[in-house]
């Protein structure tokens, strides 16, 4: 099978994966305007020489990932293999296998590039990476392997500044027993990017993984996680983010599942849409039969900055255990009008009563994030895009 | 400075509220107005600062003679007007101290730095017989009834504004709390020749507040004005032969 057939046949698996059959969720599904094949069918990896990233900024993260090249700064923990090179098995104890795994299928025949990032068993360590974008579609695929009783605070940024781009970053992440992770993914694409996310997990007993993702950028964004706790006494928290403005659209499915006794899984979604952007908020809970005494939640909220602006929030469950805590809520409203007059009365003018009001909005899942760089950049591109409408 | 209010009326949601209303308000003076509920006073204070759903049907409000009713009331702030909100609407995840040194730089403090921010704050914190975990909050979020009614003083105080009006600064709060808000207020509105527009139901703040000028509210018109004795008179009669009146 040539490259050509392989990215087919992936996307063949793709359109089968459980998450683009559902039903509901198939209704709500946002259109992404052109061939993924088309896109993915690049032969050529750009020089590194191309990435326009300016040096003091490569310095500053421990890798810089163009499209198909890196520059790696800190070589301690993070490494870097071309794809095609790697058997579909790649780690002892892989998430995924390809051949069973229609997910991994896809990951492996997109990404040309696969970023290692593997903390070994006892240490604690801090890593970041920014994701460039700048002339062609950049696709990565990014393991994280986290040793027993590790742990791990990673910081991506994902950038582009290529009219009409494709960045498209695909995660697993395998924590080994009472390891933990936070894992920060800050989505900055320029207004022309076609943004495309994959999540996957696999976490060992007591592990703990926090996921947190701030989708700022691209035209269209569209994000598929499923993140399980799947050892007894692990437990996984996902935080999501969203601003959108202009007419950006993004279609954010997130799964947690509680796979095994004792497990914790959370989701907490934030939107705020701008101008006449869309976000679709599939947030969808599985509580796997013997999962006992798990405790599932998901809490999805919206608001409305533009009457142009529209938000679906459509939280899900499917839950074939009995003693389990399992809940969700999902709330969309305008910009409350009493709150702007309240705030201006004391005489703050408009545009900052806005950036009051939306930082405050986020705050509830902003203070869930640990990593300061995240919180702080996160909030200064959520502002400058407020600022500029 | 001096606020001028002249025959205006307001209507809310097609709604007629107030009707030809006169009033001035000069600093360092001290107007209450007083009246039954649903008589339109809350809806005054809010048409004064620029609330967006208090049409301006007839009149005009004036600030030292010029026009403010097409100003934001951010503006209205900024010329020096305040209002103590009677409800307080809670915004989410905004904290106090963030809320209230934006709203300091906004009204022309923009050198104040942090430090004396805080100083300033505790200060104020301090009078008004607070908890220092106050600060640490977000803006009206959990806050019980007493504490939202002293947080809106806070602000004035830390704000001051040339005219304050005050929507029921007393409601909610217990005897003691009634004296130490008062108190502050008489402080701030001295330190400042602030004028005042107190909008409450009970003679009781008064008590603590001296008041230059009283008015009575019913259905949306000043019915009657005069100065302490008529609040005292209320106290011991009623609204009702106002309302009688207004009806016939």
């Amino acid at each position: 099978m040539n490259y050509k057939e392989f990215v087919a046949d992936a996307m063949m698996n793709y359109e089968s994966l459980p998450q683009e059959t559902n039903e509901l969720y198939k209704k709500h599904s946002i259109h992404i305007p052109f061939d993924l094949r088309d896109r993915f069918d690049h032969s050529s990896g750009e020089d590194i020489d191309a990435i326009e990233v300016p040096y003091a900024m490569r310095s500053e993260f421990d890798a810089v990932i163009g499209s198909g090249k890196c520059i790696l700064n800190n070589r301690s923990i993070v490494t870097v293999k071309d794809s095609s090179k790697l058997g579909s098995r790649l780690l002892e104890d892989a998430a995924q296998d390809s051949a069973e795994d229609k997910y991994a299928a896809f990951i492996n025949a997109y990404a040309k590039s696969t970023l290692f990032v593997d903390v070994p068993p006892g240490m604690h360590a801090k890593a970041s990476i920014l994701f460039a974008a700048t002339r062609m579609p950049l696709n990565a695929r990014v393991v994280i392997s986290i040793g027993k009783d590790a742990e791990l605070n990673l910081l991506e940024l994902h950038e582009s500044t290529a009219p009409g781009t494709v960045i498209g970053v695909m995660h697993e992440t395998i924590l080994q027993d009472n390891a933990s992770a936070e894992i920060n993914a800050l989505h900055n694409e320029n207004a022309n990017t076609t943004v495309l996310c994959f999540f996957k997990d696999k976490l060992g007993v007591g592990a703990n993984l926090k996921f947190n993702s701030v989708y700022n950028g691209g035209s269209h964004v569209r994000a598929r996680n499923i993140v399980e706790a799947g050892a007894k006494n692990s437990s996984a928290e996902v935080n999501e983010i969203i601003f959108g403005s202009a007419a950006q659209k993004f279609d954010i499915d997130t799964h947690i599942i509680n796979a095994a006794s004792d497990t914790k899984t959370m989701l907490r979604s934030r939107a705020a849409l701008m101008g006449t952007s869309r976000c679709v908020l599939k947030g969808f809970a599985k509580v796997a039969h013997g999962a006992k005494r798990s405790d599932s939640c998901i809490h999805e909220r919206g608001m409305l900055l533009g009457k142009g602006a529209r938000i679906d929030s459509l939280p899900d469950m499917s839950v074939d255990e009995n003693s389990v805590r399992a809940t969700h809520s999902s709330a969309t409203s305008q910009i409350d009008s009493e709150e702007i007059f309240y705030l201006m009365s004391k005489g703050i003018d408009g545009g900052r009563v806005r950036k009051l009001i939306v930082n405050g909005f986020f705050s509830g899942c902003m203070e869930k994030i640990d990593n300061a760089a995240m919180r702080y950049i996160a909030m200064s591109r959520i502002n400058e895009k407020l600022e500029t409408g | 400075m001096k606020l001028e209010i002249k025959e205006l009326s307001v209507e809310v949601d097609e709604k007629h509220i107030i009707d030809r209303v006169n009033l001035t308000v000069k600093e360092g003076e001290t107007h209450v107005i007083m009246g039954p509920n649903g008589s339109g006073k809350s809806t005054l204070a809010k048409a004064i600062m620029g609330h967006p759903k208090a049409k301006i049907t007839k009149g005009d409000i004036l600030l030292d003679g010029k026009s403010i009713t097409g100003l934001s009331a951010d503006k209205r702030a900024k010329l020096g007007l305040f209002l103590q909100f009677q409800n307080p609407v809670e915004v989410e995840g905004v904290g106090f101290i963030n809320f209230l040194h934006s709203a300091k730089q906004s009204l022309g403090n923009n050198a104040l730095g942090m430090k004396e921010f805080m100083t300033e704050l505790k200060d104020n914190i301090s009078s008004l017989k607070m908890s220092e975990d106050f600060i640490g909050r977000h803006l009206n979020q959990g806050f019980s009834g007493g504490e939202m009614k002293k947080a809106e003083i806070l602000q004035m105080a830390v704000l001051k504004p040339k005219i304050a009006i005050l929507d029921e600064p007393d409601s909610g709060l217990d005897i003691d709390a009634v004296k130490v808000v008062s108190t502050k207020i008489n402080a701030v509105a001295k330190e400042n020749n602030m004028g005042l527009l107190i909008i409450t139901h009970y003679n009781r703040i008064l008590r603590y507040i001296n008041a230059d000028r009283v008015h009575v509210m019913v259905g949306g018109r000043i019915v009657a004005s005069g100065g302490r004795d008529l609040a005292e008179k209320l106290e011991k009669g009623g609204y009702e032969p106002y309302v009688k009146s207004d009806a016939k």
